[in-house]
């Protein structure tokens, strides 16, 4: 069953929210997995737990109020959502990093840009410029009791310069060459400036720079477009192809918008209330969506004009997670539902050659 | 803004003072005036002009170094705050200081371990340390550390046996630097830690629920996700990405707490027998003392005004988005 | 065909101070931004006039100054001929509109029908009408008589946005300025909204505003769209125009820009310039750093409106005639 080594792949996973309202679950026995080199787009509305399942991959997850209640998370073949915060640590950065919504929010204020950008590089340059061997620092098989030797430990000799040493020229060299790199014209003084100077696409190409000093293998972008204008949208997708193209990243890119979804993925998966509803090659699913909710979504997108195009709109709300539906979450808003679907809930399953959808209606 | 603090208080001084006291040249000559020399000092002083004229000359004075003279022992106002002030300085310094090392390592400890068993020792203790009276506090320190187990003094600023150090700056501490005296700088601080730590131990709790609270805020930001995403180890995270910007809220309270310190100080040197602004207050106090009442309290407004200044500037060169207007 | 203009805005510009140094104030010079330079068109009667414009190019201020919030340093809004600024305040109401985030533009201690009925206050209504009219408006929204009592903090995005809409209709007002109505909604509430806004005008006949940066949602409501960049109008015409024939170079910059849901149909665009300041802003035509088909002439002059055909206006010197 062994196919080609995923980045990373995400198994049955089920997270919980404690909340005044009682236990609401955000993931309900998700499963994907993404290769390497491949941009997979993550697309729900809002409250669907696509940001819930970026959160549990890097380990960034708010425990408590939420709780992985079971399923697991791999990363190149070893579970990771066991792991304590500081053996993660040494596999976030260079191994899995993440870039999240809002520009402004997502730098710290008080440090210089270049400083943190130069961060990341440190964070690069310690770990011996390569990328993570995890067979190497492993200790232990997956099941057992985890934990990883620092990255630190097993690197060569030479490759340990203390990390004050590289503050210097060096460092802010690079510095300025990534922000070249992301298209910024004036990097030195960009470099030393405040997050607040600057426009919040400046401030998510500072975000795509980090990104690509660290050179990871897994990138999880969290909606990094949404608050952006069309051009600057533009241009972040097109740096993040760059990161895909220069050090083969596997990106988990979560949207809550077709279209860019449409733009930069390989894959596409459509979330709904928890679960994964449809997952197909972007060819396939933007032309020939199989699940119901794939297709009025893509019908109540806006295209063309109102002379020309009526808009389809979903009737109701989306769900309240607190009282989810025994069966299929989609059956209330769903034209062709069925007595079953109120009754069970349908499984993702392969329907076509790698086309994977959760509905009766393609049993 | 302080401008008109400054303002008001000063209205404020002038007019109780002659409220209170219509003709002070008379009350400080005494009870038996030479009419000529009583004169000669409403002339000198200006009592003899309309009321809008005294006040001129009394802000005048204020700013010009003339704050008025003691009528008891005849010595000018300022010159006897000089010789007050210094230990005040050093009380409220030090008490500043360990107020700080006292509430920002609770605060944060609280902070990290949010509804847990520390949170709720901390909490608890700061709800103590705010609601027991700085007095009480005062007397039970003094009690148990001075003197059931003896381990530090009870009153002074040094010990019988160390020489006070030449005035430079008035503040023995300082001075003791200066002149290379270590023996009479540690003496000093032996001497000022049960006060100074007194004052600490009843505002340490101000501190400590704004760190708390702002470092719970810090923490649940997107940029503290970044750095831990960035693979940056915990201290960095912690002390650098968090920390700062935990504390800036914390400086604004400089000048409340120094306000606070400044009205505690009335109790403490009294009870510890230390000569500064607390106990020359109390003393104007219990004598009616007009002029002496109303320097301290245009001096305190000053300190107070000048730490809000102060607090400002700290806060711009913390925080990168606010500019100095 | 020849319809009635409604709104008229002619050469409207909008300065906001900026703070200034000690210095500066000391030698007493003034800096400003100029949000909005020299912008006229019209809206005509029962149609949909879509405003498109990125982050900072000044459509909001537009807005506010359409809503009498604030005044233009120069320029005139006429509203059915009358001059905007001179109408006394009741005849304003004829006015309304909707703001994208309904947490701050209803307030929260107030129940729905407290909401829907506020603009009723200063007429002389009885209780029973005044509740009357607020059913039938919320009916006519979409919204159940229901959630009368109810809090905003107790409705969804969607029904929030509704109760606005309610409250924007219920004095039957003539004109809505739409600030990025359905920008804070989901896909599939959006459509729903966008498909009631389109409802509701033609049932009420009135004319809208449309202000977003959303292309795709602009396009779709429109009858005619406007494109403002960094407070220059640089192209109005029929929807149409603007979708199959931009020729202002910013507006061909952002149609190339917009993603559509077709992976057979990416965005090629390589070369996208920086979005300029206001504070310091380009000389002549503010595109022209990033233009490329920028001429001598760009840096100089500020270009003018050109009529390219009935329908379609420029501000571009590359269709200058003259």
């Amino acid at each position: 069953m062994q196919k080609a080594h995923p980045t990373v792949s995400v198994d049955k996973l089920e997270v919980t929210y404690n909340t005044i309202y009682g236990q609401v679950k955000a993931l309900n026995g998700v499963s994907l997995s993404i290769l390497r080199g491949e941009v997979y787009g993550l697309v729900g509305e809002s409250g669907c737990g696509k940001s819930t399942l970026g959160l549990s991959i890097s380990g960034l997850l708010p425990t408590p109020p939420a709780r992985i209640t079971s399923g697991n998370i791999f990363f190149k073949d070893f579970s990771i959502n066991h792991l304590s915060d500081d053996d993660l640590r040494k596999i976030r950065g260079t191994g899995i990093f993440m870039i999240f919504q809002s520009p402004l929010n997502s730098l710290n204020p008080v440090f210089k840009v270049g400083d943190q950008v130069a961060e990341a590089i440190q964070v690069r340059v310690q770990r011996g410029n390569e990328s993570l061997n995890l067979q190497e620092i492993y200790n232990y098989g997956p099941t057992e009791k985890q934990g990883f030797k620092s990255a630190w430990d097993v690197m060569p000799k030479k490759a340990k310069r203390s990390p004050r040493s590289w503050k210097s020229d060096e460092i802010m060299s690079e510095v300025v060459e990534v922000l070249k790199s992301v298209r910024i014209s004036d990097p030195e003084r960009v470099a030393n400036s405040y997050p607040h100077e600057l426009s919040g696409g400046m401030r998510q190409r500072i975000m795509i720079a980090m990104a690509l000093s660290l050179r990871p293998e897994f990138l999880i972008a969290d909606e990094p477009t949404s608050a952006l204008d069309v051009t600057t949208q533009a241009q972040i997708l097109n740096l993040m192809k760059n990161l895909v193209e220069q050090y083969s990243t596997s990106i988990l890119f979560i949207t809550h918008d077709l279209a860019v979804a449409a733009n930069v993925s390989n894959r596409v998966g459509v979330m709904y209330a928890g679960s994964l509803v449809e997952e197909a090659s972007v060819y396939d699913l933007f032309r020939d969506p199989l699940h119901p909710y794939t297709t009025a979504l893509l019908k109540s997108f806006p295209q063309g004009n109102k002379r020309t195009n009526k808009l389809f709109s979903i009737k109701g709300e989306v769900p309240d997670l607190t009282s989810l539906p025994l069966g299929c979450p989609f059956a209330p808003r769903c034209d062709q539902a069925k007595p079953e679907c109120y009754s069970t809930k349908p499984q993702l399953l392969e329907v076509k050659e790698n086309h994977k959808v959760a509905c009766f209606l393609y049993k | 803004m302080s401008m008109f603090v400054l303002i008001g208080v000063t209205t404020l001084t002038f007019l109780i003072s002659r409220v209170v006291v219509p003709n002070p040249a008379r009350a400080w000559i005494g009870p038996k005036p030479n009419p000529d020399l009583l004169k000669a000092l409403m002339k000198k002083y200006h009592f003899d002009e309309p009321i809008y004229m005294q006040y001129f000359y009394y802000v005048l004075g204020l700013f010009t170094g003339d704050w008025g003279i003691d009528p008891y022992s005849s010595i000018p106002i300022l010159t006897e705050i000089g010789m007050y002030l210094p230990v005040t300085i050093e009380l409220t310094v030090l008490s500043l200081i360990f107020s700080m090392i006292i509430g920002i390592p609770l605060g944060v400890l609280s902070a990290t371990h949010r509804g847990k068993a520390w949170d709720n020792l901390v909490r608890l203790s700061y709800l103590i340390s705010t609601s027991i009276p700085i007095f009480v506090v005062a007397l039970v320190i003094l009690l148990v550390l001075g003197y059931w187990l003896k381990i530090f003094p009870t009153s002074g600023q040094l010990s019988l046996n160390v020489a006070r150090p030449p005035t430079i700056t008035g503040l023995i501490m300082v001075d003791a630097l200066l002149t290379g005296n270590i023996n009479a700088f540690f003496d000093n601080l032996y001497h000022m830690l049960l006060p100074s730590l007194t004052l600490a131990l009843s505002s340490f709790g101000i501190i400590t629920r704004l760190v708390r609270s702002s470092m719970i805020e810090v923490l649940e930001m997107e940029y503290i996700k970044t750095a831990k995403v960035k693979g940056l180890d915990r201290n960095k995270v912690f002390y650098k990405h968090s920390l700062r910007n935990a504390l800036i809220p914390t400086v604004t309270m400089l000048a409340l707490l120094t306000a606070w310190f400044l009205g505690g100080s009335l109790f403490i040197e009294n009870i510890f027998s230390l000569p500064g602004m607390g106990r020359y207050t109390t003393q104007a106090l219990l004598m009616f003392n007009i002029p002496a009442i109303m320097g301290t309290t245009f001096l305190f407004t000053l300190i107070i005004v000048a730490m809000n200044f102060i607090a400002d500037v700290l806060y711009a060169l913390l925080d990168p988005r606010i500019t100095l207007e | 065909m020849k319809r009635l203009n409604l709104v008229e805005v002619t050469n409207l510009t909008k300065d906001f101070p900026l703070s200034r140094g000690l210095i500066e104030v000391l030698s007493r010079k003034r800096k400003f931004m100029r949000v909005l330079d020299n912008v006229s068109f019209s809206v005509l009667k029962g149609e949909t006039l879509g405003i498109v414009g990125e982050s900072g190019s000044g459509k909001t201020t537009l807005a506010r100054i359409l809503l009498g919030l604030i005044k233009p340093n120069s320029g005139k809004v006429t509203f059915m001929g009358e001059d905007l600024f001179k109408l006394r305040k009741l005849n304003k109401l004829e006015v309304q509109a909707v703001f994208q985030d309904p947490d701050s533009s209803l307030d929260p201690m107030l129940q729905v029908k407290d909401i829907v009925s506020e603009p009723l206050l200063n007429e002389k209504m009885s209780k029973e009408e005044v509740k009357k009219s607020v059913i039938e408006m919320l009916n006519r929204v979409g919204l159940s008589e229901e959630i009368m009592n109810r809090y905003p903090f107790e409705l969804s995005g969607g029904q929030k946005q509704r109760v606005a809409i309610a409250r924007a209709l219920i004095k039957k007002p003539k004109f809505i300025v739409l600030d990025e109505p359905t920008s804070a909604l989901d896909v599939s509430i959006q459509a729903q909204l966008l498909n009631l806004l389109i409802k509701l005008q033609e049932e009420f006949g009135l004319t809208y505003l449309f202000i977003s940066h959303n292309v795709n949602v602009v396009n779709y409501v429109s009858d005619r769209v406007a494109v403002i960049y960094a407070g220059q109008l640089v192209e109005i015409g029929a929807v149409d125009d603007l979708i199959n024939n931009p020729l202002h170079p910013y507006t061909k910059l952002l149609s190339a820009c917009v993603p559509h849901p077709n992976p057979e149909n990416r965005i090629t665009v390589k070369d996208f310039g920086e979005v300029p300041s206001l504070i310091n802003p380009p000389s002549g035509c503010r595109f022209h750093p990033r233009c490329p088909y920028a001429m001598e002439i760009c840096k100089k002059i500020s270009p003018k409106l050109e009529k390219i055909s009935e329908t379609h206006w420029v501000a571009c010197h590359l269709f200058n005639k003259r």
